[in-house]
């Protein structure tokens, strides 16, 4: 497989990360407010058609254990064409840290549903935080 | 010869508030012969659902509203000063509207449900047993349940069979995705506790179990609904294999602790499990709602 072709791989699934981390996003903030809904006994016009909230949860579930698996295509053809194609230390690079960091979080949150049995609130508050302090870090990394 | 009636709803009142106050059959039976050797009181109704508690009196008197409300404090052995302001008072052509338009369940907290007829009809009968219906209040009463029926029959407000047991399943579609292949137990078997029996398999549910004081009653609704009948004592057994738990009976105390509802969710591995209490006072210790992964109503 010539080099062309994995950075094509490598943009798409760019683009598909980008994508999963966004609907996990969505759906997660979609299930707290669901669930404020359900709790306050009250619809906002703008919310009351969202899905249940075990459609929600299987979602996100679904998305998360996708976007750790396109993460993890990512960054082996990331690596894979940075160590052919950058001279310096790639480590370093600040594309590869926020790769790796998304792929961490991903894996994060899986290993709390999994193996922690996080569920419901919880869980969508543990993604959340998770997320933003990701957004966080990253921003202050390209930053520096 | 005046219409007097003092009362509370949803509309005026918390839960916390119409629990206090609510009377059970047996309480509205003594309230009702309390009322009876009342000197000024001629005739009178209590009006006790989950949603409101409300007392109809006659009487020569021009304002009987304060001695009706001190009858329900001292009833209750409460003091008047937090309540008062949960409470509201009308008289003669504005208590009979305000009738008719309970009885047409154009009050009620889910619109268009049928049972507040039948809890008028019951509160009439326990006061006529007392001979607490005089000439002027039969013709109020008759008068309301027919304007009552014309409302069910030319309107469409009975279009759809509504209640809150109806409304409370169908809430379940916001936690749930499908009923199908879900459990659910059932506290109480009285009309409350039929209608969401009924919605339940309506919806698909997978197992059903029925638990209540009087096992024969839990046995005679499981028979019709293809349930599982179990002693009350025996619901804390099933209750981490049920996805839905329905509260509706009418216990004076909380048969669900938040405890149990813990115990319950560990059991079940943390997956998810919805409580609904849809029993006037509350079958579900309040507060239970903040234990984790879990919705209650």
């Amino acid at each position: 497989m010539d080099t062309g072709m994995i950075q094509h791989i490598h943009l798409a699934f760019v683009a598909i990360s980008l994508l999963l981390v966004f609907i996990s996003l969505s759906f997660s903030l979609f299930y707290l407010v669901q669930q404020w809904q359900l709790k306050h006994k009250r619809m906002l016009p703008l919310f009351s058609h969202l899905p249940s909230l075990e459609r929600l949860d299987k979602y996100v579930v679904r998305c998360l254990i996708l976007g750790a698996a396109s993460l993890s295509i990512l960054l082996v053809t990331g690596i894979y064409l940075a160590h052919i194609e950058w001279k310096s230390d790639w480590t370093q690079n600040k594309k590869f840290i926020v790769a790796l960091a998304t792929w961490i979080w991903f894996l994060f949150t899986l290993l709390l549903r999994f193996r922690l049995g996080y569920r419901g609130e919880k869980f969508f508050y543990s993604i959340l935080v998770g997320l933003g302090f990701l957004i966080a870090s990253c921003l202050m990394a390209w930053m520096v | 010869m005046n219409l007097f009636l003092v009362g509370l709803s949803h509309k005026t009142a918390p839960i916390e508030i119409r629990e206090k106050l609510q009377f059970s059959n047996d309480h509205s039976m003594q309230y009702i012969e309390k009322l009876s050797k009342t000197p000024d009181v001629q005739s009178g109704i209590v009006l006790s659902t989950c949603n409101r508690v409300e007392i109809y009196a006659t009487g020569y008197e021009s304002d009987l509203h304060e001695k009706l409300k001190g009858c329900i404090y001292d009833f209750h052995q409460l003091g008047k000063d937090n309540l008062d302001p949960y409470f509201y008072s009308k008289t003669n052509e504005e208590a009979v509207r305000h009738l008719f338009s309970v009885a047409s369940s154009l009050d009620s907290i889910v619109v268009g449900e049928p049972q507040i007829l039948g809890q008028v009809k019951d509160a009439y009968d326990t006061s006529k047993k007392f001979g607490m219906i005089d000439s002027l209040f039969e013709q109020v009463l008759q008068k309301t349940f027919s304007v009552a029926k014309k409302v069910r029959n030319e309107t469409d407000i009975g279009k759809y069979a509504v209640s809150i047991s109806s409304v409370a399943v169908e809430l379940s579609g916001k936690i749930f995705d499908t009923l199908k292949g879900k459990n659910a137990l059932v506290l109480g078997s009285g009309e409350m506790a039929e209608l969401a029996v009924a919605n339940l398999k309506q919806k698909g549910i997978e197992k059903i179990w029925i638990a209540n004081r009087t096992f024969e009653t839990a046995a005679k609704l499981a028979k019709s609904f293809d349930a599982y009948p179990i002693y009350l004592e025996q619901f804390q057994e099933v209750m981490p294999q049920a996805d839905i738990v329905i509260a509706a009976t009418g216990m004076q105390s909380y048969l669900i602790t938040k405890d149990m509802v813990e115990k319950s969710l560990e059991a079940r591995n943390q997956q998810p499990q919805l409580f609904l209490d849809i029993s006037v006072p509350r079958n579900i210790q309040p507060g239970s709602g903040g234990c984790d992964q879990r919705i209650s109503i």
